[in-house]
């Protein structure tokens, strides 16, 4: 019978390194044969211990729609398997795989042994992993001599060795090559390296390093993209005055290539390069390279070979001799041409016996897998809001599902959305000890029922309940989304966030001014662009906004919204701030009441020139707004600023919050917005609704907002549930997985 | 923050009996509490919210908890009332395939139960039997639909 899709690629996609590029640039090659059904199986291999998301060059084809992703669950069969790295399969997987491959190729994309032969992999184990979980006939593909050779004549005891190396391949188009480059002056040469800033991709001994970087060579400028402070832990603090360092960017890789008149890579002899897609990307581009003779047997005539200490000598011959120097470049840009272009993906999977143009079963219609967005129950609609923003913009072929004890729960299903209400200890007047002995049980027995695929948690408290139901399902994808701003009070939370499987703290404007408990955690979670419901541009246009709340030209529209009250009383500052605004004839205000709140009492003298209303989301229509004021939650704080919309920001200073006072001041002293504290500036009200009603403040105001970045954390962290969920797990120990 | 000991846990999970339940391990309230359930399953909110704050004050003794399906909670706010809210008849015929619902339904009765151990139930509209009783019907019909 024919297979539903002809290649799967399995792999771990969330390494930034040469192996998700080398998918990437297969996948490219491959998706432009729109004949070809290509599918991508995630795992989450053992290796990665940090919540980085998929590769973008990876996930860019699950956006477009280019590849299937195989989901836990699903029932498919391919023709042909192509797993990237051994570290794939180092576990055996945590459940049945959703694949059955014809066939599977394993790709070493790194060596059995390293360079201080220490064993790096057991590829008897991998393999026995892949047959009893993919395929009956695996075929095992090094990526190069090196790595070829690293395999010591090993026979394996499941599958076999393939004869070809499975080598990387580019899209020449992507790595420019100028024919009509000017040969290097004599008195200014530009050498160049790059590689992610680890100390095992330079040599460790400081000599050969400066020799074969030129070190204090005024002739030279040496460009080192992806520097670091490793350099100086390395080799001492004083380094070359003649290095220049610059931040590891993936993306802007062809661009650095294109500035170099020769590329070196040295690295430590304790590292063994697999492969080195660096040095492929730079002979692409035709630079003249200079490389240790080892690499030899991977490039051949397309660089050059020579020692440490005589890279000098190496150069100096080239900067003689323009017309060796040319004829090199031509050589490494034709070897790239012949053995690496992006084409031959198309014949090499052949080669492996790919059958075309089959057609595939129909296939029965995918269930929805449940995602479970669990939150606590906050003071309004905060952490609903945040994992709407997700939920919303979640792939068709899962089923957002909301459990909270917040009390607006009902926007979430007026959303559309499945909703469980769990109520919080402080809603039933309840022991919290016992509460979390109930709330276990309560949610226990719903993930039980749902099965979900995934589940994402928002809240600041991880409740002892919540813990142990973790606990007792440790094979579940689960997904803290936290955000920062926190108070020392809720420090000890932080102790649960191995509990999860990954950890996302959406972004902040005023990050850079946060220093609590959640700062030291940053490079350990993955810090998003902050997080709207709706994106700025996909508002009601103003006209269409002001018709709808009835407002006339020249009225001044200031939008009131000081939260549900529930925790910090506000009604007197909401009087005061009611008189002043009205102050101004033009002014109309637009009170929008929380879902929770009791409808507050219009004011006596604000007849016909205040509407009150509840409305979710609001933001939805606020492009009919002048100014606001308002409190300094995450949502409505980045709400009104990426929104454009001049604010006084009141911060709810309730202890148990987040640190609104921190965004408030943010704003106003970054000409942002406005702040005003409640309790400490009474005698400030009026200079700061007076600076609001302000035209000319409004605009600088809005001229500054205009130029912060656009972009919404929403879509990103929607694509880390969809990836999440979608990864086979073989990233836990059986030593670890079952009771004892 | 304190937990309790994990032995103690998802006696539901793993099939509680009635020792369970009678020895208050999964219940919320103190051993000299008393709870009583009012049943607002299903019905119109016109017919039984204006009682809420009446009951209340009636059964001063017993810590009232309303068990209804409403998603608008504000009148219980307002009351100050305790509650809790199983899924309405709408939402499981929108959702039929996504769980077992009367399987669920019937492990979370149970698990109220045991949370509150009322010692008296009343009822405006159907009791948990009937509610069962339709929801087995909802989720039959959405079957024979699909």
């Amino acid at each position: 019978m024919p297979a539903d899709l002809d290649v799967v690629f399995v792999l771990d996609a969330r390494f930034e390194g040469g192996v998700s590029t080398a998918v990437a640039a297969e996948l490219k090659a491959l998706c432009n044969d729109t004949t070809l059904r290509i599918g991508l199986l995630l795992v989450k291999a053992h290796l990665l211990g940090v919540a980085w998301p998929v590769h973008p060059a990876i996930r860019r084809f699950i956006t477009e729609g280019r590849v299937t992703l195989l989901r836990p669950g699903d029932d498919w069969t391919c023709q042909l398997a192509l797993i990237h790295h051994p570290v794939t399969f180092e576990n055996l997987p945590r459940s049945a795989l959703p694949l059955r491959a014809e066939r599977a190729l394993l790709i070493l994309h790194h060596p059995m042994f390293d360079g201080a032969g220490l064993r790096q992999y057991d590829l008897d184990s991998v393999a026995a992993n892949i047959v009893a979980t993919l395929t009956d006939d695996l075929l095992i593909a090094p990526v190069s001599p090196v790595v070829r050779k690293s395999l010591r004549h090993h026979r394996p005891r499941f599958g076999r060795i393939a004869d070809e190396d499975w080598v990387n391949l580019l899209d020449l188009t992507e790595w420019p090559f100028d024919p009509g480059r000017a040969p290097p002056h004599p008195d200014h040469i530009v050498i160049g390296r790059h590689a992610r800033p680890d100390p095992l991709k330079w040599p460790e001994d400081r000599a050969q390093a400066f020799a074969a970087h030129l070190a204090d060579d005024p002739a030279v400028e040496v460009r080192i993209l992806g520097g670091g402070a490793f350099l100086t832990t390395l080799y001492g603090p004083s380094l070359p005055a003649n290095w220049v360092q610059l931040p590891f960017d993936p993306e802007g890789v062809p661009e650095f290539l294109g500035g170099l008149d020769f590329f070196v890579f040295y690295h430590s002899t304790a590292w063994l390069e697999a492969f080195g897609r660096n040095i492929l990307e730079a002979l692409a581009c035709g630079i003249v390279t200079i490389l240790p003779p080892a690499f030899a047997q991977t490039f051949g005539p397309a660089a050059v070979y020579a020692d440490a200490a005589d890279v000098r000598a190496t150069i100096d011959h080239f900067v003689a001799d323009p017309q060796a120097w040319l004829a090199q470049r031509r050589k490494a840009r034709m070897w790239a041409q012949v053995h690496h272009a992006a084409g031959l993906a198309h014949e090499r999977l052949n080669t492996y016996g790919l059958r075309r143009n089959t057609v595939p079963p129909p296939r029965p219609a995918r269930r929805r897998q449940p995602v479970l967005f669990l939150s606590t129950n906050g003071i309004g609609v905060g952490h609903l809001t945040q994992q709407m923003a997700i939920a919303d913009r979640l792939p068709a072929d899962l089923q957002p599902v909301f459990a909270s004890m917040s009390l607006s729960l009902d926007v979430a299903h007026k959303a559309g959305y499945p909703v469980f209400y769990l109520p919080h200890h402080k809603h039933l007047k309840a022991d919290p000890d016992r509460w979390n002995t109930v709330f276990a049980e309560e949610l226990f027995d719903l993930i039980r029922h749902l099965q979900p695929v995934m589940l994402a948690y928002d809240g600041t408290a991880v409740f002892g309940g919540l813990a142990n139901v973790l606990g007792e399902f440790p094979d579940l994808m689960t997904l803290w989304v936290r955000r920062a701003l926190w108070r020392d009070v809720h420090q000890p939370f932080l102790d649960h966030a191995n509990l999860f499987t990954a950890v996302i703290e959406p972004g902040e404007l005023a990050g850079e001014l946060d220093h609590g408990p959640t700062r030291a955690e940053r490079p350990f979670v993955h810090v998003t662009d902050p997080v709207l419901h709706i994106d700025p541009v996909a508002r009601m246009p103003r006209a269409e906004a002001r018709a709808h709340y009835g407002l006339h030209d020249g009225q001044v529209a200031v939008a009131l919204q000081l939260g549900s009250g529930a925790n910090y009383e506000l009604q007197d500052l909401r009087r005061a701030v009611v008189e002043c605004l009205l102050g101004d004839p033009a002014v109309h205000i637009l009170e929008i009441v929380s879902p929770l709140a009791p409808m507050p009492d219009a004011l006596t003298g604000a007849e016909g020139r205040m509407t009150q209303l509840r409305e979710y989301p609001s933001f939805r229509f606020s492009r009919a707004l002048d100014a606001a004021v308002g409190v300094a939650g995450y949502n409505s704080f980045h709400e009104q600023v990426l929104g454009g919309i001049p604010t006084l920001f009141v911060p709810n200073e309730a202890p148990e919050m987040d640190s609104q006072l921190t965004r408030a001041h943010w704003a106003e002293v970054n000409g942002l917005g406005l702040c005003l504290r409640a309790r400490h500036a009474a005698g400030a009200l009026t200079r700061q609704v007076n600076r609001l009603l302000d035209a000319r403040f409004r605009a600088a105001c809005c001229q500054r907002m205009a130029l912060l970045p656009a972009a919404n954390g929403a879509r990103e962290i929607a694509d880390f549930v969809a990836d999440y969920s979608a990864m086979i797990r073989t990233d836990r120990w059986p030593k670890d997985a079952y009771p004892r | 923050m304190s937990l309790p000991p994990f032995a103690d846990m998802f006696r539901f999970g793993r099939g509680a009996d009635d020792a369970d339940v009678a020895d208050g391990t999964v219940s919320i309230i103190g051993p000299r509490d008393r709870a009583m359930f009012v049943l607002m399953l299903d019905v119109a909110s016109g017919e039984a919210l204006p009682a809420v704050k009446k009951l209340m004050a009636r059964f001063p003794r017993h810590r009232v908890v309303f068990v209804h399906t409403k998603l608008d909670f504000r009148p219980f706010i307002e009351a100050h009332a305790i509650f809790e809210r199983l899924p309405s008849l709408d939402e499981i015929a929108r959702f039929a395939d996504l769980l077992d619902w009367p399987t669920y339904l019937a492990d979370r009765q149970a698990l109220l139960f045991a949370k509150w151990r009322p010692d008296r139930v009343i009822r405006y509209g159907p009791d948990l039997e009937e509610y069962a009783a339709r929801v087995a019907a909802v989720c039959a019909g959405a079957r024979n639909a699909s």
